[in-house]
């Protein structure tokens, strides 16, 4: 499978696809667009590609896939990272949706360029997702087997909630499962794993 | 145990799994906290809710599933509405997110009061979702096979949630928007066709959203 994907320089929503590209040895190009500005603008060569006019999107076999969860996703079940058993992918999809609800706080406080009112907005972001979401995905790993989200094996909830810890302590200097020990081996491990580790040593060092 | 669905009472983002449990003439609880302003969900169901929201959703096993996508999908897979393709159910995926886009540009104008500034935002987001979602989705449907489904030649999740979207859109906004996309009538007419979800939608309770 020949596989190109379309996004901007940077980790963005689109580094979790390259994780699991890379970690289901499925080889691919990349274009990526510059960041000028942030937000960054799409280029119209690019765009115009694009069936929702957004990226990331990806070709393969003459065909073309768009929206980064519909993207992840389908990987995601060409890696085996998705459980035969509907109700546990349902519980993936889920915990996915909830790692990209707890984003949005933490973003806010990245896109706040004063530094004191980075730093305001850094602890409300921690009081808007210890109780509602890292307390939640703590206690759902601990039941669970203390190393994985869903079941005995790696997911792609597991490699999404690791990207995004380690994402936001790119980003802000701050591990937002600091006070989470479950969560933070299970990031690290995630992290660790010979297949995605691959492309963290690979990827371009980008500030997104 | 039957299954229990937890929602406000409105059609919002429970909708879609309704018409599904209907269209697969599946029963269920439809349990409905009153949607007053501010919106707050009754602390009975907070409880249960594992991110503190709505949808909620309790199998008969009582084994829960949160996130109103995910609730979706899981019986949208239990239905025979999403392909057994790969990449079919992929392209899904893509359509219902879509979808959910263009429904969030549409409510976010919802809590504007000022009449002139609502009709401004209005024109807005009726030329860009026109533009952005349904000139795409009426092309998508007018090359399909048989001019009726969104993927493939039957009908997937897909078809239903974008059907609901217009519908839902529509009833709230007060427009037609069927009316200048004559391959997504068609495919809304095909769904809305289908038993379990026709005599659903004509005895669902009539709800402002």
């Amino acid at each position: 499978m020949s596989v190109k994907l379309y996004y901007f320089d940077a980790r963005g929503i689109c580094d979790p696809i390259r994780m699991i590209l890379t970690y289901g040895g499925i080889e691919f190009d990349e274009i990526r667009a510059p960041v000028d500005t942030f937000p960054p603008n799409l280029p119209t060569e690019i765009k115009s590609k694009c069936r929702w006019g957004q990226v990331p999107m990806v070709e393969f076999d003459g065909k073309s896939l768009n929206q980064s969860l519909a993207i992840t996703r389908y990987f995601a079940k060409k890696a085996n990272l998705v459980p035969q058993d509907i109700y546990e992918a349902a519980l993936c999809d889920e915990y996915v949706d909830a790692v990209r609800d707890l984003m949005a706080p933490w973003y806010v406080a990245v896109m706040e360029n004063d530094e004191q009112k980075k730093q305001e907005k850094i602890d409300e972001a921690r009081k808007a997702t210890k109780t509602r979401f890292l307390d939640v995905f703590e206690s759902i790993v601990k039941l669970n087997d203390g190393k994985h989200l869903v079941g005995k094996s790696l997911t792609w909830a597991d490699i999404y909630l690791a990207y995004i810890i380690q994402h936001f302590e790119i980003l802000l200097g701050v591990n937002i499962a600091s006070e989470h020990p479950t969560l933070k081996t299970l990031s690290e491990n995630v992290l660790n794993e010979p297949n995605i580790k691959k492309w963290i040593d690979r990827r371009p060092k980008t500030k997104y | 145990m039957s299954i229990k669905l937890y929602y406000f009472d409105g059609r919002g983002l429970a909708e879609p799994t309704r018409w599904i449990l209907a269209y697969a003439g599946v029963e269920f609880e439809d349990i409905r906290a009153p949607l007053d302003l501010p919106v707050t969900i009754p602390p009975e169901i907070k409880a249960k809710c594992t991110w503190g929201q709505v949808p909620l959703v309790e199998l008969e096993d009582g084994k829960k599933i949160a996130q109103s996508l995910a609730i979706t999908r899981y019986f949208a897979k239990k239905h025979n509405l999403v392909p057994e393709d790969l990449y079919e159910a992929a392209v899904c995926d893509e359509y219902v997110d879509s979808i959910r886009e263009f429904m969030q540009a549409w409510y976010v104008i919802t809590h504007e009061k000022d009449p002139e500034k609502k009709q401004e935002k209005r024109q807005e987001v009726l030329k860009s979702t026109k533009q952005r979602f349904f000139d795409v989705f009426e092309s998508i449907v007018a090359k399909s096979s048989d001019g009726k489904h969104l993927v493939g030649n039957s009908l997937t999740w897909a078809d239903i949630y974008l059907t609901h979207g217009l519908n839902h859109v529509g009833l709230v906004h007060e427009i037609d928007l069927l009316n200048d996309y004559p391959a997504l009538k068609k495919l809304s007419e095909n769904v809305l066709q289908e038993k379990g979800i026709q005599a659903w939608v004509q005895k669902r309770p009539l709800t402002k959203f």
